[in-house]
């Protein structure tokens, strides 16, 4: 690389960071889902015109947004394995040494992690991009078919996961597999007897990746397709399945049924038991505590999401709140209600889970604006912008040795008082190394306060510590840049605490950019990642 | 019916939002500064007035008129100036007043007018309202009770696209195409506080704009719409001019630092309760400036209910100010004034000082 190329190269890779870490496809109170999207998109082009790797680097980071990381993906995609140039990792590393595939999974699984809708929505977004090529295939395949629990998604996303293996098989390849699939599952737990040709095609486009025996396979492919007329599945071999067999003409006792699709079921005229149970309101309410009451197979943090609707239902249901791993539903639980001993010792215990390993500073000073604007606003779902600042700060305050909290004591965000506040606070045996501001950036007092405050005491006291603007606004801002408090100030913008050593790290790299990079790329080196998790397939 | 009405009593029962150092609450964002009013809870009727912005449909049969329908069983207050900004095939138009609708009732204005030249078209049942810059209010309300023709709003609308560089003519939707992403950022600098009652707006620390809404619900209905819409255009207009805060905290620390031997940080507090002190002194006095201003009210009967007991309109005029009020038995529903653009307030200065000094001056006698 050369040193111009470097600038270049580290300017991109900090905006990049402050975008992936920011940017989410729903508008937010700051800009249009229309601007976000187009500035990710951007983004992501000027990335890959420098070097095609910095994308991937950067999705697999902790904390990129889903959508951030989906368009990565769907880009490199569409590009397919050879367009693009790489200027920073070695070509042959990149191609032939399977980087490339490692880069890609490591981004997939990091997608993954915010749930698995947002790789379903990602290889449904592949059909209207209308990307298909050998490596995408069988990086979809490999994924759906290597999913651990394919039972249970096959029944909660049937429709999805069918709409994506219709356009991955080709609609011809489709209607192959499932003939194949209902010849040889009538035959009734025989192995399976087939032409070669039948074989070959099984083989290569399900056994591939599928960790079962091939009546399995067949019997879910049929399921997701619906053409699982007269199949019988046990309740031995398909423990969930077998449920929903039953659920179709009775629902009552499900227990191993998601909600959702149990009230997909019963709101259809179709179901036997619709006119004695959902024909009307009174009716629908009772069947809705009833499903609220059984189901069993609710995630905690959903369940910890409905807290309200529950005890709406009348539901008595007790949630090991313990379990969650979502800060915003147990936050938002707790602004609407109350915050019990339960969900604040549940908070800690997450924050300690999360909090940043290697923290680079051990003493710090954090403030956070309680101010009515971090409430959000109708374009953003309401407390998130809070629930995000107090969650870090707690976060923080796990990461570092000792901290200091303030908060904005009026409604209005008065940070130079709070400033000051934290000064008065300071143990003069443990001086701050940073001070962190959480906050959307718009003070009221007057513009530029809070930097005209903050100047004053650095440059009167002599003292070089880096104070950093947090704001939970989750937006891609015009230019990557949120609402700064000011120049002396560094500013980033956050949707989740995973996403602040990233940022932190973004402005070190300023230091040495070739460092960061290769660190980088021995990470993923280091990614146990695969394709398939039965063999490793070479394109 | 010609009248008068004292500023004291058009604003009686309110008082501005303070700090818990007893500092009024300025908000700030360049040369422009508001500060929101409050009232005690028994005097914001929450439960009496329906949300303007949900429970009317807007229509019209004829250039230079609007309608109103009023769909629920509650009284609705019209904030003052509000356009409809349709996608339907119709000409854009505009209040030039605020206006009140009694329950299931409909009512036309007359003296209403378009603020989209060229198009042509009627609009009916559209709910797609904006607020009209604060900046056309003075020209709006001297067009009160102009029923002929349609073009009351046209010069305001010329007058913004000049003022904010917007080349709007006689199309206000121009304004708001160049600017809408700057205005909405805009609603973010600031935060309504509870209870909020009322807003009054300074710009270069001169009071250019006062509103008094009915209740806390109302204000909360119509904040974003008023702070966007309605007092932006000042921002849109400071920001052309180049206009900047001044850096008064480090003015007030480098004073304070010549006499005082403090710690920094007893300095730096000091300053800036200062600061803010000082904020809240010229506010103050701005505002006290106003308390001795009377205004001529007139009735303005042209689409306001007439039935004995429904609130009354009265357009305000006083030296260098302009506005309404919707009033009933006393009681103040909905304020709104502006100052006139080519008022100096010094000249009310003068005069105000004169006065004073006329007080102090005994009654000849020998």
């Amino acid at each position: 690389m050369t040193q111009k190329m470097l600038v270049s190269v580290k300017q991109s890779l900090i905006e990049g960071l402050t975008i992936a870490s920011g940017a989410k496809s729903s508008a937010t109170y700051y800009h249009g889902k229309d601007e976000q999207m187009k500035a990710i998109q951007t983004q992501i082009r000027n990335l890959y015109k420098l070097s095609k790797e910095l994308p991937l680097i950067i999705a697999s980071q902790k904390g990129a947004t889903g959508r951030f990381v989906s368009e990565v993906l769907l880009n490199e995609f569409k590009q397919t394995l050879r367009g693009g140039a790489c200027n920073i990792v070695n070509p042959i590393d990149w191609y032939d040494n399977g980087l490339s595939d490692k880069a890609v999974l490591s981004a997939l699984n990091n997608l993954g992690e915010n749930g698995l809708p947002y790789v379903l929505r990602l290889f449904v977004d592949l059909k209207d991009a209308k990307v298909n090529n050998e490596r995408t295939r069988k990086i979809v395949l490999g994924f759906i078919w290597g999913q651990d629990n394919l039972e249970f998604y096959a029944m909660k996303y049937r429709n999805k996961i069918a709409q994506i293996l219709r356009h991955t098989y080709g609609v011809k390849k489709t209607s192959i597999l499932l003939s194949i699939a209902q010849k040889q599952v009538n035959i009734h737990g025989a192995n399976l007897v087939g032409t070669q040709k039948e074989i070959g095609i099984v083989n290569d486009a399900v056994l591939k990746y599928f960790n079962g025996d091939s009546v399995r396979a067949f019997k879910l492919l049929l399921f997701l397709f619906k053409k699982d007329a007269g199949v019988t599945y046990s309740e031995a071999e398909f423990s969930l399945l077998s449920e929903y067999q039953k659920a179709q003409t009775d629902i009552t006792g499900v227990r191993n049924v998601p909600e959702e699709v149990l009230l997909g079921l019963i709101s259809s005229v179709r179901h036997p038991q619709y006119h004695t149970m959902w024909a009307t309101e009174l009716q629908k309410e009772a069947t809705k505590a009833m499903i609220r009451k059984n189901v069993q197979v609710t995630s905690v943090n959903q369940q910890v999401r409905q807290t309200k609707s529950t005890a709406k239902l009348g539901v008595e249901k007790t949630v090991d709140v313990q379990k969650a791993t979502d800060f915003l539903a147990l936050y938002k639980t707790g602004y609407e209600n109350t915050f019990t001993a339960e969900l604040k010792s549940a908070i800690d215990k997450l924050a300690e889970k999360k909090k940043i390993q290697g923290f680079f500073y051990q003493n710090i000073g954090v403030i956070v604006d309680d101010s009515i604007s971090m409430t959000g606003n109708k374009n953003e779902s309401k407390n998130t912008p809070r629930a995000i600042a107090d969650f870090t700060a707690k976060v923080l305050g796990k990461s570092a040795q000792n901290a200091v909290v303030v908060k904005t004591s009026d409604v209005f965000t008065d940070l130079a008082t709070s400033f000051i506040e934290l000064l008065k606070k300071e143990d003069a045996g443990k001086l701050y190394d940073a001070i962190f501001i959480l906050t959307d950036g718009y003070e009221n007092a007057y513009d530029g306060l809070t930097n005209e405050v903050i100047q004053i005491w650095k440059a009167e006291t002599g003292r070089v510590i880096p104070t950093f603007q947090i704001s939970p606004i989750t937006s891609a801002e015009v230019g990557a840049n949120v609402r700064k408090l000011g120049q002396g100030v560094v500013t980033m913008a956050i949707n989740n605490p995973v996403a602040l050593q990233p940022q932190i790290t973004a402005r070190l790299l300023e230091i040495d950019t070739k460092m960061w990079l290769e660190n980088q790329v021995l990470a993923l080196e280091a990614a146990p990642v695969k394709r398939t998790k039965k063999i490793s397939v070479n394109v | 019916m010609n009248t008068t009405r004292d500023f004291t009593e058009l604003l009686k029962g309110c008082r501005p939002v303070k700090d818990s150092d007893g500092n009024i609450i300025v908000q700030s964002i360049m040369n422009m500064q508001i500060v929101c009013l409050t009232t005690d809870a028994e005097f914001s009727l929450d439960s009496r007035f329906a949300n303007p912005l949900t429970s009317l449909t807007a229509g019209n049969s004829s250039y230079g008129q609007m309608s109103f329908t009023n769909k629920e069983n509650k009284e609705v207050i019209l904030p003052a100036q509000m356009a409809v900004m349709t996608k339907q095939s119709a000409q854009n138009h505009g209040m030039v007043k605020a206006g009140y609708i009694e329950p299931r009732a409909q009512t036309t204005y007359h003296d209403a007018g378009c603020v989209q030249g060229g198009q042509t078209g009627y609009f009916r049942g559209t709910q797609e309202f904006r607020m009209i810059p604060v900046t056309m209010r003075e020209m709006l309300w001297d067009a009160v009770g102009q029923t002929s023709g349609h073009g009351n709003i046209y010069p305001a609308i010329q007058k913004l696209g000049v003022d904010t560089q917007s080349g709007a003519g006689n199309y206000l939707n121009v304004y708001f195409d160049k600017y809408d992403k700057k205005l909405e950022q805009f609603i973010a600098h600031f935060e309504r506080p509870r209870d909020l009652i009322g807003i009054i707006v300074l710009i270069d620390s001169e009071i250019v704009a006062v509103d008094k809404f009915p209740s806390f619900t109302y204000a909360e209905q119509v904040w974003d719409l008023m702070i966007r819409d309605c007092y932006g255009a000042l921002a849109i207009m400071s920001e052309l001019k180049n206009k900047t805060t001044v850096n008064e905290f480090t003015l007030s620390y480098e004073e304070l630092k010549k006499n005082h031997q403090d710690n920094i940080i007893d300095l730096l507090e000091k300053a800036l309760k200062r600061t803010k002190k000082s904020m809240t002194d010229s506010v103050q006095e701005k505002i006290q400036e106003l308390l001795e201003m009377t205004f001529d009210a007139k009735l303005d009967t042209e689409g306001q209910a007439s039935g004995a007991r429904a609130p009354k309109s009265y357009v305000l005029k006083a030296d260098g100010y302009v506005g309404q009020v919707i009033t009933e038995n006393e009681f103040n529903h909905l304020v709104s004034v502006v100052k006139r653009d080519r008022f100096d307030p010094n000249a009310l200065r003068e005069v105000n000082e004169l006065r004073k000094k006329a007080r102090r001056q005994d009654r000849f006698s020998l």
